[in-house]
């Protein structure tokens, strides 16, 4: 990644799978809600769309649809999907084979 | 003994709505915990029953349908409604709107978690974290004809048997609730499965547990009767409401999410909670859709292809346009035939009752004519509106549009500082107040719910065009065109609007940092699958709209137009009365029938009019309150008329109809009420409608809330008067204010 720092989910292209390292900064309630709707470490996640004025943006995690705004978004720490991360998943202690990818697996662009 | 409760609990857009309309049928009905505007729906529905000694028969329960959410940790009005309700409050059977509920709270004996089974893994996090909890659960699985309709199949005993509790496949389809309804009957005595424990805390974890099991853990373990690490778990669920008696759902909700993310060791701990249970979520999912073929659903194909024109940065505008569009004009063109038909019916009633009464009492006449059966079609007329209104709003709520307009709207609807729910109501406001306040209903907090609410009155709604017109053809009509080709009031026209729209996003902001100060609301939105809506669901919803309305602000608009009424008709002035009998006597005597003599009657019951309404306690108000009137331009005449026009802002027409001596038929066409506006002077002989005062009054009417059927409507959604006496007082103090600054800043620059 070019420039300093972490990538963030807010700074992704569209349409590419990254993995959720971390939550950068302290929780409260939207972001906690965003965990709870499925942006935990080790979750495939990928940016699909942005509103006409580039703010909020749709992400696919987990099989869902969620828009979110992009401060929001930017407290995400994402790095690339490797290979591995395909039987990771979002559940690396589960070892049960999880699915994975943004669409549960469901779709693999 | 007490009808067992069945509660349904699931995520938003999950069907449990359909699957509780399947289960209760016609005996639904819409509740309100006491004090908070939340509403939950209850009905009962008949189950089969096996009885354990071989005996069989029906047991009828009570189902309560309440707000979905995604977590126990609430974070609006409307999740602690279904926090509250899942952990042993709700609402006592027969007391749903009434104030005495909540005196015993009320546990379900079988808890529904409506689990959709197109979006698995995400339904089952919210079942992750009502395992920890002591609930006698059942899972319902619902969508499984789409899933089925995909080519997929769907394990639902491997799911049953990883969770631990029973499932059942339920689809909105025939035999979904049937379904459901033999699995319920069988579980009612059956008990609760031993729950989970929270997933295992890393060891960075440990030692916040252990501190924290000194406090709350321990309070929330005991009031639970849960081991301590177990009632730790709960502690980031919702235990955090444990009072200071240590009963669990008294506080529940006013769970302060966000003051509970901002405690030290509770961050880490509770992103670790939330790991974890999705783990766990994960592991139930895993391999229970058997998906026999490649390649994408074919629901998710649709949704895909209509969201590439639906959110398309430029296609998507313009469909967004296109709906508002097609919603404005349904509002406005649609519902006008409807409501003249009413105002037809109503005026015809109206003729039969004072046929009917005889003219021996006139004031009997009067009251039911004038008073009940206007103030009746005062509420019914209405109906159109509000029924266009959730029409609309039901079918893009449940087709899963209106997610995708808020995606669409929330940079501008964040730029005026207001939620992005807040559109629907203040576009609708440009038809009319009530029906849009009615829907600020949609919008989850309740700080903007209330803003939008006291600011939506300030949208120009079309009740305000009769008067915009009369005043625009009175005094601005005669004006040269600027520029030769712009008329006047068609400048005037736009700028009415141009200021209610101003009035309304800036006193949105002032309200938003002051009196209701929240911070811009958090956007966090699921974008549903497409569905088609069902006619049924939103016939339910419009008519439950409709029936709320009618009873509940009906009466109050009914009983605000007798009091009206009354204070227009007394005290009444008997002298005049009889003069007006003694003068149509003479006339009807010495004139033979015909035109001539008509127009002679009327002339002198329009002068009696004017008269008894002059000598009438809002007469006598209309002049008490010229002093007050007179910085702004006004006379006493419009003080009556402004007094009067409390009941709808177009009665201001035909007020000044009476008031000129014209009778009560004026509208804002009548030539006969210009010409008397116009040849109407002040003390000093100069003219009393003047541009100038046609200009304050417009403002006074854009921004004053001259509405008693809004001021019914606050009441109701805000259930109390506070809300609605607050608004009346701010808008009336705005309009005075703005009314003072254009007449005394006009006359002050040179205009008369």
């Amino acid at each position: 990644m070019v420039g300093g720092g972490p990538a963030r989910l807010s700074g992704q292209a569209m349409g590419v799978d990254v993995v959720v390292d971390a939550l950068d900064g302290a929780l409260d309630a939207t972001r906690l809600r965003l965990c709870e709707m499925g942006l935990v470490p080790g979750t495939v996640v990928r940016v699909t769309r942005r509103a006409p004025w580039g703010d909020p943006l749709e992400i696919a995690v987990r099989g869902t649809r969620l828009v979110l705004r992009a401060a929001d978004a930017t407290v995400f720490v994402v790095r690339a999907l490797e290979p591995a991360d395909g039987d990771r998943g979002a559940g690396s202690g589960s070892g049960s084979g999880a699915e994975s990818g943004a669409e549960s697996g469901k779709v693999r662009p | 003994m007490t009808t067992p409760a069945v509660l349904l609990v699931g995520n938003p857009n999950s069907g449990k709505t359909t699957l509780f309309n399947a289960l209760t049928g016609l005996s639904a009905r819409v509740g309100n915990y006491p004090g908070i505007t939340v509403e939950h729906r209850q009905g009962r529905a008949t189950l089969p029953r096996r009885a354990d000694d071989g005996g069989e028969g029906d047991v009828v329960v009570d189902v309560f349908d309440v707000p979905g959410t995604y977590s126990l940790l609430p974070r609006s009005d409307d999740e602690a409604v279904a926090v509250r309700a899942l952990l042993g409050d709700l609402p006592s059977s027969g007391a749903s709107s009434s104030a005495s509920a909540s005196s015993s709270a009320r546990r379900a004996a079988v808890v529904v978690v409506v689990v959709d089974a197109t979006q698995l893994e995400r339904n089952l996090m919210l079942v992750a974290q009502l395992r920890e909890l002591p609930l006698p659960l059942l899972i319902a699985l619902t969508m499984t004809d789409t899933v089925e309709a995909d080519g997929d199949r769907i394990d639902v005993a491997l799911l049953a048997q990883r969770i631990g509790v029973a499932v059942v496949a339920a689809p909105a389809i025939a035999g979904g609730a049937q379904a459901l309804r033999a699995l319920l009957g069988r579980s009612l005595d059956q008990p609760a499965p031993l729950p989970l424990n929270p997933p295992p805390s890393s060891p960075t974890a440990a030692p916040t547990l252990l501190a924290l099991a000194d406090d709350d853990g321990q309070k929330a373990s005991r009031a639970l009767a849960l081991p301590a690490p177990r009632a730790l778990g709960l502690l980031l669920a919702a235990a955090v409401a444990v009072d200071a008696q240590g009963r669990l759902p008294a506080a529940l909700a006013a769970i302060d999410t966000a003051a509970l993310c901002r405690q030290p060791g509770l961050s880490a701990l509770g992103q670790e909670l939330v790991q974890g249970r999705w783990q766990r979520a994960q592991a139930w999912a895993d391999g229970v859709v058997v998906r026999d073929r490649g390649g994408e659903p074919r629901s998710a194909r649709l949704t895909r292809r209509l969201d590439a024109v639906a959110l398309h940065p430029v296609g998507g505008v313009v469909v967004l346009v296109g709906v508002f569009l097609g919603l404005f004009q349904a509002l406005f063109a649609g519902a006008t035939p409807l409501m003249d038909a009413i105002e037809g019916v109503v005026n015809a009633v109206g003729a039969l009752v004072s046929a009917q009464v005889p003219g021996s009492l006139p004031l009997l006449r009067s009251l039911l004519a004038d008073g009940v059966v206007a103030g009746v079609g005062n509420v019914v007329v209405f109906v159109p509106q509000i029924a266009i209104l959730f029409l609309f709003l039901s079918v893009l709520e449940d087709s899963g549009y209106l997610a995708r307009a808020a995606f669409l709207l929330d940079r501008v609807m964040k730029g005026v500082g207001l939620h992005g729910r807040a559109f629907v109501p203040l576009l609708s406001g440009f038809a009319c107040a009530v029906p849009a306040i009615m829907a600020t209903r949609t919008i989850e907090s309740t700080k903007d719910r209330l803003v939008t609410i006291l600011v939506t009155p300030l949208v120009s709604c079309s009740a305000r065009l009769p008067v915009y017109a009369l005043m625009i053809a009175t005094v601005f009509s005669t004006l040269p065109p600027l520029w030769g080709v712009v008329s006047v009031g068609a400048v005037v026209m736009v700028a009415m609007y141009a200021l209610s729209l101003a009035a309304a996003i800036t006193t949105a902001a002032i309200f938003k940092r002051t009196l209701l100060k929240s911070p811009t609301p958090p956007l966090v939105l699921e974008l549903p699958p497409y569905r088609l809506p069902r006619a049924g669901q939103v016939a339910r919803a419009v008519l439950g709209r409709v029936k709320t309305f009618l009873v509940e602000a009906g009466t109050v608009i009914l009983a605000l137009t007798v009091v009206l009424w009354a204070l227009l008709k007394f005290p009444v002035d008997e002298q005049v009365v009889d003069a007006r009998d003694a003068a149509v006597a003479v006339v009807e005597r010495e004139l033979p029938a015909g035109d001539v003599r008509a127009a002679r009657v009327a002339r002198i019951e329009g002068d009696a009019q004017k008269r008894l309404v002059e000598h009438s306690a809002a007469g006598r108000f209309g002049h008490a309150l010229e002093p007050v009137l007179r910085p702004l331009g006004f006379d006493w005449k419009i003080g009556v008329g402004i007094v009067a026009s409390f009941a709808a802002r177009e009665v201001f027409v035909s007020t000044l109809g009476i008031v000129y001596g014209l009778g009560d038929e004026a509208s804002e066409d009548s030539a006969d009420l210009r010409d008397s506006m116009r040849a109407d002077v002040r003390d000093d002989g100069t003219p009393l409608y003047t541009p100038l005062t046609g200009l304050s009054l417009l403002v006074f009417f854009v921004l004053a809330m001259q509405c008693m059927s809004t001021l019914a409507a606050v009441k109701r959604e805000t259930r109390s008067w506070r809300w609605p006496l607050l608004q009346v007082g701010y808008m009336t103090a705005l309009a005075w204010l703005g009314a003072f600054v254009v007449f005394q800043g006009g006359r002050f620059l040179g205009f008369s």
